[in-house]
């Protein structure tokens, strides 16, 4: 009788554990409990924990990032704030946050000055669009340890601003169709040559026939699909041009960052 | 034997006290918005229904699911009834939602029996003026506005604007007070009028053009009259919407609550 009650009471006060699904969550809230009920010394200290177990336990990059905000890296202890800060940086990278990446990427340089290869890329890479000045002067410092890098940076950097754009919109409007003949267009070009001659021809037989208000309605109806309609799809066209040559260059520069990141692994690290 | 019974009720007692529900530590979870901590937070506390349902409630509130949050709240009337500062809390914010889920929560939750302050009252007026209109009411200087024009679209009858519009285009509009869509209105449809009657006089009535033109004019002319018929309705909404998004706005100041 005992036995059956003392197993009925490990079962009572252990059933969260049995049931596998809920044992995220439960630990998620148990060290949620431990954070609340912490002193200011150690509360970040547990935090980290948590992150540490949602890493482990494969969480999302949003779950995790949003963690990241609450730790407050200045009351860490140094020994666990460089790996910390190294982590954030990465994690915040990696969900997108580039502005948060690269905060947390500046505070973990100036605590450590570190000159490795994956700590300069990690600062390049946050730094792209925030500040010119760092990016440069880590992009020199990356050539000078690879040469990989000036092919990256090029490609990065390269004009994808197509030619004659204006001069094929401005075309569009002089000759409607011969925009999209010029953007290789040749279908599209043609029906709408096709169109606005034959909204020239009907208006001109309207007003042969005195039938003024036909014409004056007409043709502000025909031209107004026809001719600024051709123009717009020569505009949509040229962007959709421009947008195909953007895909191609960022497919080329997630291909040529890759074999980077394969020879210059960039790895969460222990926090403990 | 009855020593080991003992032993494991008081046990089994001890465990259920210390999960009583710690609502500082909830507030915590809220404040960090800890969807995944809260929810499992409540599901493993042992307590009475009616607490799961008030926090539960207060959970779906807080992420979102305004229909769940509606069918804790209905079982939790009991504990939401000793908090007039969470029920003004809700009821701010179901002034601008769904017209069901605000029907559900004023008209079936919030009932008499909840009213219990003058904050409450005002706030079950100020929706339910959009049940029921009445022509004088009292309401704050800032929302008599928005509720006038709201009132004044509750008078306007759409069958009236379509018949309106068959029989001149366009006056339907100018019977809602939008004289630029009249005008536009009557432009667009006698022009393909005149436009018709003129292909007909210098082609006759047979020729493609002129059977193009009238086809325009009816089709036209039709639009003209559903869309006056409906625009009253579109009318009506957008008068509701803004008086209570308005109304929302002013007691989201005036009567600061919180979740906790």
């Amino acid at each position: 009788m005992l036995q059956r009650i003392t197993l009925i009471l490990i079962l009572h006060l252990c059933i969260n554990q049995v049931f596998g699904q809920q044992q995220y969550a439960v630990n998620l809230l148990g060290f949620e409990e431990r954070i609340f009920r912490a002193n200011k010394d150690t509360v970040d200290v547990i935090k980290l924990e948590k992150i540490n177990y949602m890493i482990n336990a494969d969480s999302t990059k949003g779950q995790i990032v949003s963690e990241l905000k609450r730790v407050n890296y200045s009351s860490l202890p140094d020994s666990l704030r460089v790996n910390a800060l190294w982590n954030a940086a990465l994690i915040a990278y990696l969900n997108k946050e580039i502005d948060l990446s690269f905060l947390y990427w500046s505070k973990y340089n100036t605590l450590t000055n570190d000159t490795s290869t994956q700590s300069i890329l990690l600062g390049y890479l946050t730094s792209e669009n925030l500040n010119k000045t760092i990016n440069r002067s880590l992009y020199a410092k990356l050539i000078s340890c690879d040469s990989q890098f000036v092919q990256f940076d090029n490609e990065l950097h390269k004009s994808i601003e197509l030619k004659g754009n204006t001069f094929k919109k401005v075309s569009s409007l002089l000759l409607p169709g011969s925009g999209l003949l010029i953007n290789g267009n040749i279908g599209k070009g043609l029906l709408s040559m096709g169109l606005n001659t034959g909204t020239f021809f009907f208006v001109r037989f309207l007003i042969s026939n005195n039938a003024w208000v036909n014409s004056v309605l007409w043709g502000s109806n025909l031209i107004g699909k026809f001719y600024l309609g051709g123009y717009r799809l020569t505009v949509k066209e040229i962007d959709n041009k421009q947008g195909r040559k953007q895909k191609m260059r960022a497919e080329t520069s997630a291909h040529l960052l890759t074999s980077i990141l394969d020879k210059y692994p960039l790895s969460l690290r222990l926090v403990y | 034997m009855s020593i080991r019974l003992t032993v494991f009720f008081v046990v089994f007692s001890i465990q259920s006290l210390f999960s009583q529900i710690d609502n500082t530590f909830l507030k915590h979870l809220s404040d960090n918005n800890l969807k995944i901590e809260y929810f499992s937070y409540l599901q493993n506390t042992t307590c009475s229904n009616d607490t799961l349902d008030f926090y539960f409630s207060k959970y779906h509130f807080q992420f979102g699911d305004d229909s769940s949050f509606l069918v804790h709240a209905a079982r939790a009337k009991k504990l939401l009834k000793q908090d007039t500062s969470l029920l003004i809390h809700y009821s701010k914010h179901f002034l601008n939602k769904e017209t069901q889920q605000s029907n559900e929560w004023f008209n079936s939750i919030l009932d008499t029996s909840l009213l219990l302050n003058d904050q409450l009252k005002q706030l079950h007026l100020v929706y339910n003026l959009t049940q029921y209109p009445l022509e004088t009411v009292e309401l704050p200087l800032q929302l008599q506005k928005d509720y006038q024009l709201y009132y004044r679209a509750t008078k306007k009858k759409p069958i009236v604007a379509g018949l309106f519009s068959a029989i001149i285009p366009g006056t339907g509009l100018l019977y809602l007070n939008k004289p630029r869509a009249f005008a536009s209105n009557l432009a667009i449809v006698g022009g393909f009028g005149y436009q018709t009657y003129e292909s007909s006089r210098i082609f006759g009535w047979q020729h493609p053009l002129t059977i193009i033109n009238a086809a325009f004019f009816s089709g036209f002319y039709l639009v003209n009259v559903i869309g006056s018929y409906l625009e009253v309705k579109k009318n009506l909404r957008e008068r509701q919407k803004q008086y209570l998004i308005h109304a929302s706005t002013y007691y989201a100041d005036t009567y600061p609550s919180s979740l906790y």
